[in-house]
């Protein structure tokens, strides 16, 4: 195996990737449902704050831009106890986003709801339409089979980076327009530590969307089962709380259950919690890769 | 390395179907190699096996004396042009080529240059930055057959090379593979088997997923101890004429017109000429040709 031929694989998918036109219609579609996330949820908080400054009696200043309130809303003690129930007394967790501005979390639950499913509509049938249309064999006779699958990860995973960050540069630009109340210029680093948190989700699913991909030679099922996949493998852990405890360790196998580590801040859960998915992204396509290597390209 | 490739006892099933048959087959070094067979000969799967694209249910392979193909092995010493393979729909020729150089591990200066140089002889430097999807058929064959020589590989496969060509890009294509004589080692799947005489210097005829016959062009063609006249009218009697030479045998074939001699490989063409000539002058001789077609000596078998 030879890193200069993974990278130059990883090249090749990285271009053919962005200039895809699915590729292209993903990230825009991606990147306007973000700005209107971010737009929509501003403009909640601003009729929120209207709202509440009616009934609590509050001068809030003329002309002032969403945010104000909320900010200091957020920070009070009864808002901070609801927040903590909601979260079913996960302390942990709380603590960590305890004080963050609301505009950044909303963001944050967006951005690692949507990813998912982003890369299952970017990746799935990537490696399916190559080798349904034989386009895998001029890259085969170059490139081990193995060297393609890991240039085909590492390039589609370069290209979820990309949309990612676009969408958080879009998002931070609404915020940056319509809040204040706080130090806005500070939510750019925070959305782009969400993106990048939520890239390291999609890793996991862009592991199982192109080892699902490598099963078949038509774009279109790999494109079903792997729809089919989200949602078995989103309800999953959920479901496996129903048989009890013995079966609790099984929910180890899926992205959601590490998922939830990225809430954190501090450092050690979130680095651990990265390294399982990437792992668990790596098993994903390894189990893909075994079937592909094994059979006849054509 | 006397042979580039050397198949043994090659099998290949699909469930009861055997594409592959026991496929023995030693392709000399520096040859251009032509395989003519009919319909699911075995001749394109043959070829995917050598290629890795196909995993062979039994057999050996050896490629370049360095076992079966592994890319990490042959990547930039073995290229193919596989058939009914698409390339990727958005990208340029020139871009795809550069990429494809590079991950034979050509250098980036030397890669652009390369694709520049293969494109121009293919007459595709005006389409260089257009998308595949929007060149026609015969151009992204074109850009196929491009990838196949860079580097100028060891080995070249090419699976139809010439079908769906204009009669213009036809001529230039085989002019540049016959360029490659003696400099790479080339195999040639054909149907056209007037493309195969034209290019190769060996022919393996493959029949049910095994090699007939493997052997020179001159060979199978029998440029020797083989003449064939053309003529205007038949010759009334020929019993007398067969007694002018020990060993020859005549046949006339009204359909086109021709008198096949056939006769010992040892006498010289010009001796039967200088004895038959002059009896069938009065026949109308319109042309004389040695030996036979690939294709005559194909369906004669």
């Amino acid at each position: 195996m030879s890193w200069r031929r993974i990278w130059q694989a990883a090249v090749f998918e990285l271009f053919s990737a962005l200039r895809s036109r699915r590729a292209v219609v993903v990230v825009v579609l991606y990147l306007v449902v973000s700005l209107l996330c971010m737009g929509g949820t501003i403009t909640m908080l601003g009729k929120l704050e209207d709202q509440l400054s009616q009934v609590l009696q509050v001068e809030r200043p003329e002309g002032a831009k969403s945010g104000v309130v909320s900010a200091a809303l957020w920070k009070s003690k009864p808002f901070q106890n609801i927040v903590k129930g909601a979260l079913q007394g996960d302390t942990l967790v709380y603590d960590d986003i305890c004080g963050k501005h609301p505009a950044e979390l909303i963001y944050a639950w967006f951005v690692l709801l949507l990813v998912p499913p982003l890369t299952l509509m970017l990746s799935a049938n990537r490696a399916a339409s190559e080798i349904g249309s034989g386009s895998v064999l001029y890259m085969i006779t170059r490139v081990t089979r193995l060297e393609w699958t890991l240039g085909k990860y590492l390039g589609s995973a370069l290209s979820i980076l990309v949309g990612v960050l676009v969408g958080a540069c879009g998002a931070w630009a609404v915020a940056f327009f319509k809040l204040s109340g706080t130090d806005v210029a500070a939510l750019f680093p925070a959305m782009v530590g969400w993106s990048l948190k939520a890239w390291v989700l999609s890793l996991a699913w862009l592991g199982l969307a192109l080892g699902i991909s490598h099963f078949f030679k038509s774009g279109a099922k790999a494109d079903g089962l792997a729809w089919l996949m989200l949602l078995a493998f989103s309800v999953a852990p959920n479901a496996l709380k129903l048989f009890g405890g013995r079966f609790a360790f099984l929910s180890f196998l899926f992205p959601a259950t590490a998922e939830h580590s990225l809430w954190r801040t501090s450092f050690a859960p979130v680095a651990a919690s990265s390294a399982w998915l990437v792992m668990l992204g790596l098993c994903y396509l390894s189990a893909g890769y075994a079937f592909f290597a094994g059979r006849d390209a054509r | 390395m006397n042979e580039a490739i050397v198949t043994r006892n090659l099998v290949k099933r699909y469930g009861r179907h055997r594409a592959l048959d026991g496929f023995t087959l030693g392709v000399p070094a520096y040859s251009i190699t032509g395989l003519v067979g009919r319909n699911g000969a075995g001749k394109t799967t043959w070829m995917m096996s050598v290629a890795g694209f196909v995993m062979p249910t039994s057999g050996e392979i050896s490629l370049l004396s360095s076992g079966p193909f592994d890319a990490s092995r042959h990547s930039g010493r073995f290229a193919i042009l596989p058939q009914d393979s698409e390339l990727p729909l958005t990208a340029c020729p020139r871009e795809l080529l550069v990429r494809y150089a590079r991950l034979q591990g050509i250098a980036p200066g030397a890669a652009a240059r390369e694709a520049d140089s293969l494109l121009e002889t293919f007459n595709l430097s005006d389409k260089a930055a257009r998308p595949v999807r929007s060149l026609s058929h015969g151009m992204r064959k074109r850009v196929m057959v491009a990838q196949a020589f860079l580097g100028s590989p060891d080995v070249i496969m090419l699976d139809e090379p010439l079908s769906g060509l204009d009669p213009v890009e036809a001529d230039r294509m085989r002019a540049f593979i016959r360029s490659y004589r003696g400099r790479s080692t080339i195999v040639i799947s054909s149907h056209q088997l007037d493309d195969i005489q034209k290019l190769c210097t060996h022919v393996a005829f493959v029949d049910a997923g095994k090699v007939e016959r493997i052997d020179t062009l001159s060979s199978i063609t029998s440029q020797s101890g083989r003449v064939v006249y053309s003529l205007r009218r038949g010759p009334s009697d020929l019993p007398s004429l067969e007694s002018l030479m020990p060993g020859l045998r005549l046949s006339w074939n009204a359909g086109d017109s021709s008198l096949t001699a056939e006769f010992d490989s040892a006498v010289a063409p010009e001796d039967l000429n200088a004895k038959l000539l002059p009896r069938l002058l009065d026949c109308g001789v319109v042309s004389i040709a040695s030996g036979r077609t690939l294709e005559q000596a194909y369906l004669d078998r």
